[in-house]
């Protein structure tokens, strides 16, 4: 007999003293079988709590004995305690330990069993059965006789607990007589190697047709004997749920058992595998769900080839699902890669194995049940903290993304969706459309939309939160997010049409120019001194800044953020942009130029997203306009002009200086309103109003940042020229110190006919690519007049100039950074149709950013 | 920010002693960082003309009235319109004729009245141009203005308007001047000058003889004094308004009186504002948690403090001022006693409306689920015409608020009870509407 000892969890030694446990133990040592500190000995541990190893329990004198007594149970007390947190201490870390000990008392092995159940890992059992007369001799030469009466009870002691022995709950019970049984360690059976790469798919549900597309999309080749091997020496791990649902179930049954016979293919355990394991036992249950299909399957199998062929082939089949583990853990190089499981797990069951275990690996944890019965599951990705990756399936989403070291490759084959694999170690994605075979009314990728529109939980936010995005984590504190969620709670439009906040920008460095505060030169510079030569350099539009996402049709809209309304527009910080009657001209104008340049065809897309300027300036900003800016100016001018004029008649003092002055005075008032007088006109006719895009951001199926500025550009007068309510932005591609020259010559232009400036950017969205700083997506350069509507009609003035110049720009850079890798992020995860929560995560980080008391004239 | 005083009159030069300045010299001193400049440009025998201004320090712009990290930081006409900093500054320079203290031989003229012409401004006011000439013409004057030129592309969304006020009236310099110290704070859009006891001084001090018979005295009253504590000293309190504050205690009354009935031991009201409902409910016996639930931190730091206050009575279960919005989910409010929402849904656009009640209803799943909201219908009794909040999204009738609560309980798992709050007419019902959900198995026979 062979004695395979686990790679983890108890082997409990059970035997009198002198019954060989220690000495077979060190022999397996000495073997390399075991090693040393993998066993956990009484002896030992009496030692080291008690400086001895033997404490006689007889004496003459009564009183004594009862002290011996007493004193041995103490020791005997905390040895056990001292064997039971190494043991426990072992097995948290998922690691072998084997109990030295006599173990004859029930509760001592209980004790045992239940701190290894409680860590989900294996209780073997070591019976070691020697002679009494054996025993006896063995003691007889020990240093440290346990004496007769002692052995003899422990003999007797083994006798009466033998029954109970046999029907205790091991996981295995070895019987050792010789010590010279062959003895193994079984390495983990949830352990699998990564080899030369791995293809995980997700769930076949009996697709056949799809998954052996894919498998030759991935490169497998159909041998003479029927099976596909992968040039490479890939193997295919499939996450379950091959059966069910679909047509061709007992084909896929019947594929994975020879390529799990032949070392090509693995399977883990899985809801409908465990469900149609059971039922091909024997067992009475209820088939539902499609396993209904997997019935008819056999049944026709049985009309065609008879009921014996039919039970060979029904116990090959359960024999396949039974053996399948809960889950693998891939490793390389004997590290943990990812971990492949069904429906989910805990990061505290990766590499164990129970009941509990299993049924978690296959439905994934319960928290409740739903009102029409069904079990409500929870949602187990949220607790996962290890490093390491976890592919599962079972729940169907769209899109396959790995959010938070998780990733769900079950893209709902059998309901339409798509057929998954993911190669490891690449992380690469490989998909095949599939067929609805299951016409479900209820179409878990249909659900899923509906449940991704659930109001986004707040408590994991409230104190702050790190959000993470392609460029990095970004850090949010506690403080803002309170100030965001009090606007988005009163101010904005619903929190699923929001998708996309705008990121601040930067000026650049101030002028070395004595009477400039802002000029292209330090911009442009900015960029050429980081290597970056490719720039553009866009006009900038004197208008309030928009967001545009538009939807094909109001079912699409309806699909993507729970409202019909086809077109959103919103301002900067997620508010409604127009209102009222305005609103539904112009959300009817858009929707119209959007349709009329084709891209919903063209790009086979439901949505397009917008970022553009909504020109004039008092469309939006009208009354901030008329409050502020043209009630300073006016009463600014009335001032001067009277002051200066009653001075002019004075004559009995002079007092021309101080004329002079009030006439300088008024000169910047007049500057000040012509600074924004450029950018106001009557929109009582709502043709005046227009709209300048100037980044085509996404569309369904894309982030649009891999295209340059100047693709861009080209988009923006395609909408032009598609309707009138669009005008072109302006630009300039330019490179070199002649492009510098250039466009500092087109900005003097610019500004001197009124206008406010122009934005500086790197050519390709992504140029921190060249470099290993952060670089600023762009940078806006302001024209002098303009800026007397951010500092004041007198900025001008030297020593106002100088105050002003003081800013400093670190911390606007920063937030113009974090704020465009926030609204990049919240758009993919939009495009990867997650759920609101994940979507408003980005634009609450963005607006909690923006409510940083930074300076607002930057 | 500038005053231009005339007269063309016998013993016009007399004013130079009232204003105790030499009319062969001008006169400039710095107040606060600023230049305040007198001079005359005419002082004789006949006819005397002044101006005194400020010539703003242009760092000033760089120092704001309004938040250090406000966009609009130098953009303000703070240094520009004639305000309480234009007064507190011009104050010295004009004390002589301010208060009449002049010297001796000068005294008789202090109530000597001059036909004067003032130009003074700019006047930045959110008042009709009506009410201003009413202010001027009440006290005899005849009144002129000089407005900017026009925007019309602005106007049209203006909040206040801006303009010079040139004003003709026979009066004493002394009186004249009182006059201003009072109206031009009244007038002032964003007046943000320091209140306190003294200001009531000052109002006496300078209203003294014009102010009890100005047919608008209540009027400037409460725009020179703002404070409502400091206005009671002046005229006495009254109510009014088309909702009486009596209709938001009875909404409080009716539902701690339901609150007690249904024999809740934990509420969760939500937009609880600064707290007064919570506190209300606090007293109420059998409850011992309340949560007053509010998205407005400033909002909830005013509830906070008005649950320390409560701290140590009897019989008082103290709410807890808690962070949460109606827009996103919080487990915990999960299992609750009584979720009230007190005339909040009217203030959320209708189509976000299932979405909350869906969270409510099927996830929080409290036993009892109070709401109120305005009955449009009643409104007929008011007499208005509008909603009764320009905040107010909808107001409904009670066959829309009761079919759409019908709406709400899509898996009908709860028993829906309806109510009116405030004064019952035959026709349009009461005030406020109510509704109260409750889970069915807490459902009494």
């Amino acid at each position: 007999m062979t004695i395979q000892l686990p790679n983890a969890g108890i082997v409990l030694c059970i035997g009198p003293s002198n019954s060989g446990k220690s000495t077979v133990l060190k022999q397996w040592v000495a073997n390399r079988i075991i090693s040393q500190d993998e066993i956990i000995s009484s002896d030992q541990c009496r030692l080291q709590v008690s400086g001895t190893l033997f404490t006689p329990t007889t004496h003459a004198d009564v009183q004594k004995q009862a002290y011996l007594r007493e004193e041995y149970a103490q020791i005997s007390e905390q040895a056990f305690h001292l064997m039971k947190t190494l043991a426990e201490a072992r097995l948290k870390l998922g690691k072998l330990v084997i109990i030295d000990a006599t173990n004859l008392a029930t509760l001592d092995r209980e004790r045992y069993r239940k701190l290894a159940s409680r860590y989900h890992l294996p209780f073997y059992g070591l019976l070691f059965n020697v002679s009494e007369s054996e025993l006896l001799t063995r003691d007889a030469q020990r240093e440290h006789a346990r004496g007769k009466r002692r052995v003899q009870s422990q003999v007797r002691q083994l006798k009466s607990e033998m029954r109970k022995i046999e029907r205790e709950e091991f996981d295995a019970l070895y019987i050792v007589e010789s010590g010279r049984e062959e003895v193994t360690r079984t390495s983990s059976p949830f352990t699998l190697p990564l080899g030369d790469g791995l293809d995980v798919i997700g769930d076949i549900h009996g697709c056949m047709d799809e998954w052996l597309e894919l498998l030759v999309k991935l490169g497998y080749q159909q041998g003479k004997d029927g099976l596909y091997r992968h040039p490479e020496g890939r193997k295919i791990l499939s996450l379950g749920d091959i059966m069910s649902r679909g047509p061709k179930s007992l084909e896929a049954m019947l594929f994975f058992e020879a390529h799990i016979q032949a070392g090509l293919a693995y399977m883990i355990d899985s809801n409908h595998g465990w469900k149609i394991a059971r039922w091909l036992d024997g067992r009475k249950v209820t088939l539902a769900h499609g396993d209904e299909n997997v019935e008819e399957e056999f049944m026709a199998y049985e009309n065609q080839y008879g009921k014996e062929k039919t039970s060979v082939l029904k116990a090959r089949m359960k024999k396949m699902l039974l053996d399948a583990p809960s889950h693998y853990v891939i490793e390389e190089e004997g590290i943990p890669l990812a971990v492949a499981v069904h429906a989910g797990i805990r990061d505290t069951f990766i590499g164990r194995h129970s009941e509990r275990i299993a049924d978690f690996c296959r439905y994934g944890p319960v928290v409740g049940v739903e009102q029409n019965g069904k079990p409500k599951r929870g949602d187990w990705t949220i607790d996962h903290i290890l490093p390491v990756l976890v592919v599962w399936g079972h729940d169907p989403r769209p899109v396959p993304v790995e959010i938070q070291r998780t990733i769900n490759i079950d893209q709902g084959a059998v309901f339409g969706g798509k057929l998954t694999a993911l190669r490891l170690p690449s992380k690469e994605i490989v998909q095949v459309e599939a067929i609805d075979y299951a016409k479900s009314t209820i179409n878990p990728l249909e659900e899923w939309f509906e449940k991704r529109l659930k109001p986004p939980a707040i408590q994991k936010w409230l104190g702050g939160f790190t959000a993470k995005t392609e460029r990095g984590a970004i850090r949010i504190a506690g403080q803002q997010v309170k100030t965001a969620l009090d606007h988005f709670s009163h101010a904005t439009l619903p929190l699923e049409q929001l998708v996309y906040l705008p990121p601040t920008m930067s000026p650049p460095p101030v002028s070395a120019l004595p009477d400039y505060l802002e000029h292209p030169d330090e911009a442009i510079a900015y960029y050429q001194d980081l290597g970056i030569d490719r720039l553009i350099v866009q006009k900038k539009h004197m208008g309030s800044r928009a967001v545009i996402l538009v939807f094909r049709s109001q079912e699409a809209a309806l699909k993507w953020t729970g409202y019909a309304d086809t077109v959103i527009t919103t301002s900067r910080t997620g508010r409604d942009f127009f209102d009222g009657d305005l609103k539904m001209k112009m959300h009817e104008r858009i929707h119209d130029a959007v349709v009329t340049a084709g891209y919903f065809e063209e790009l086979e897309t439901e949505w397009i997203l917008l970022d553009s300027e909504i020109l004039p300036w008092n469309v939006k900003a009208g009354e901030l306009i008329a409050s502020e800016y043209a009630h300073v100016a006016n009463a600014a001018i009335l001032d001067r002009a009277s002051i200066a004029t009653t001075l002019s008649e004075a004559a009995t003092v002079d007092v021309n200086d101080w004329q002079q002055e009030a006439e300088k005075g008024l000169r910047d008032a007049e500057a000040f309103r012509n600074a924004y007088a450029p950018y106001i006109w009557s929109v009582q006719n709502d043709d005046a109003i227009q709209i300048a895009v100037f980044h085509v951001l996404a569309h369904q199926h894309e982030l649009l940042t891999s295209k340059p500025h100047s693709w861009h550009m080209e988009q923006s007068q395609r909408l032009a020229d598609a309707s009138e309510l669009f005008v072109a932005t302006e630009f300039r591609l330019i490179s070199g110190e002649q492009g510098k020259q250039d466009a500092i010559q087109w900005w003097h232009e610019l500004t001197d006919a009124g206008g406010e400036g122009f934005v500086v950017k790197p050519l390709d969205w992504d140029a921190s690519s060249s470099t290993d700083r952060p670089v600023q997506p762009a940078m806006k350069v302001r024209g002098r007049e303009y800026l007397r509507l951010i500092y004041g009609m007198n900025y001008l003035e030297p020593e106002v100039l100088a105050h002003v110049k003081k800013r400093g720009l670190k911390k606007k850079q920063q937030m113009a950074l974090d704020e465009y890798a926030l609204g990049l992020e919240g758009i993919q995860r939009f495009i990867h149709q997650e759920s609101v929560e994940r979507i408003h995560e980005c634009v609450l980080a963005v607006m909690a950013i923006e409510s940083d008391p930074a300076d607002p004239r930057l | 920010m500038h005053l231009r005083i005339r007269t063309a009159s016998p013993h016009a030069n007399v004013l130079t002693h009232l204003f105790a300045k030499h009319p062969g010299r001008r006169h400039e001193r710095r107040e606060k960082e600023q230049s305040v400049r007198f001079t005359y440009l005419k002082a004789d025998e006949n006819q005397v003309d002044a101006l005194i201004y400020v010539e703003t320090d242009p760092m000033s712009w760089t120092k704001s009235s309004n938040g250090p990290m406000d966009i609009t930081h130098y953009i303000h006409d703070r240094n520009i319109v004639t305000n309480t900093v234009f007064l507190s500054l011009i104050r010295t320079t004009l004390g002589t004729a301010l208060n009449g203290k002049v010297k001796e031989e000068w005294t008789e003229w202090v109530e000597y009245k001059f036909p004067f012409t003032i130009t003074v401004g700019p006047v930045a006011t959110a008042m009709p141009i009506t009410t201003v000439s009413q202010l001027f013409e009440s006290l005899g004057y005849t009144v002129t203005y000089t407005h900017p030129p026009e925007e019309t592309v602005l106007t049209e969304v203006a909040r206040k308007s801006v303009f010079l006020l040139t004003l003709e009236g026979t009066v004493s310099l002394k009186e004249l001047l009182s006059q201003l110290w009072i109206l031009l704070p009244v007038l002032d859009a964003d007046s943000h000058h320091f209140l306190d006891n003294d200001q009531i001084e000052k109002l006496k001090r300078y209203g003294a003889g014009w102010l009890d018979t100005h047919p608008l005295r209540d009027e400037i009253v409460r725009k020179y004094l703002k404070f409502p504590g400091l206005i009671e000293q002046f005229i006495p309190k009254r109510s009014g308004g088309d909702e009486s504050p009596r209709l938001n205690d009875a909404r409080y009354d009716w539902i701690a009186e339901q609150i007690d009935a249904l024999r809740v031991r934990s509420v969760v009201d939500f937009g609880a504002g600064e707290g007064k409902l919570a506190e209300r409910l606090a007293f109420v016996p059998g409850v011992e948690q309340i949560w007053a639930v509010e998205p407005s931190a400033r909002a909830l730091k005013k509830a906070q403090k008005r649950f320390e206050a409560l701290t140590n009575r009897i019989g008082c279960s103290v709410p807890e001022a808690t962070w949460g919005s109606l827009f996103y989910y919080d487990a915990q409010w999960k299992d609750k006693g009584a979720i009230v929402l007190c005339e909040v849904i009217e203030h959320i656009e209708e189509e976000r409306l299932p979405s909350i009640f869906n969270t409510i209803l099927h996830d929080y799943f409290p036993k009892q689920l109070i709401l109120t909201t305005p009955n449009r219908e009643y409104n007929t009794v008011y007499g208005l015409e509008t909603s009764r909040h320009t905040d107010h999204r909808f107001e409904w009738t009670r066959s829309e608020f009761q079919n759409w609560c019908e709406q709400m309980n899509l898996h009908t798992i709860y028993t829906l009870t309806f109510y009116g709050i405030g004064e019952h007419h035959s026709d349009f019902g009461s005030p406020t509407q109510a509704a109260i959900f409750t889970r069915k198995e807490w459902t009494r026979a």
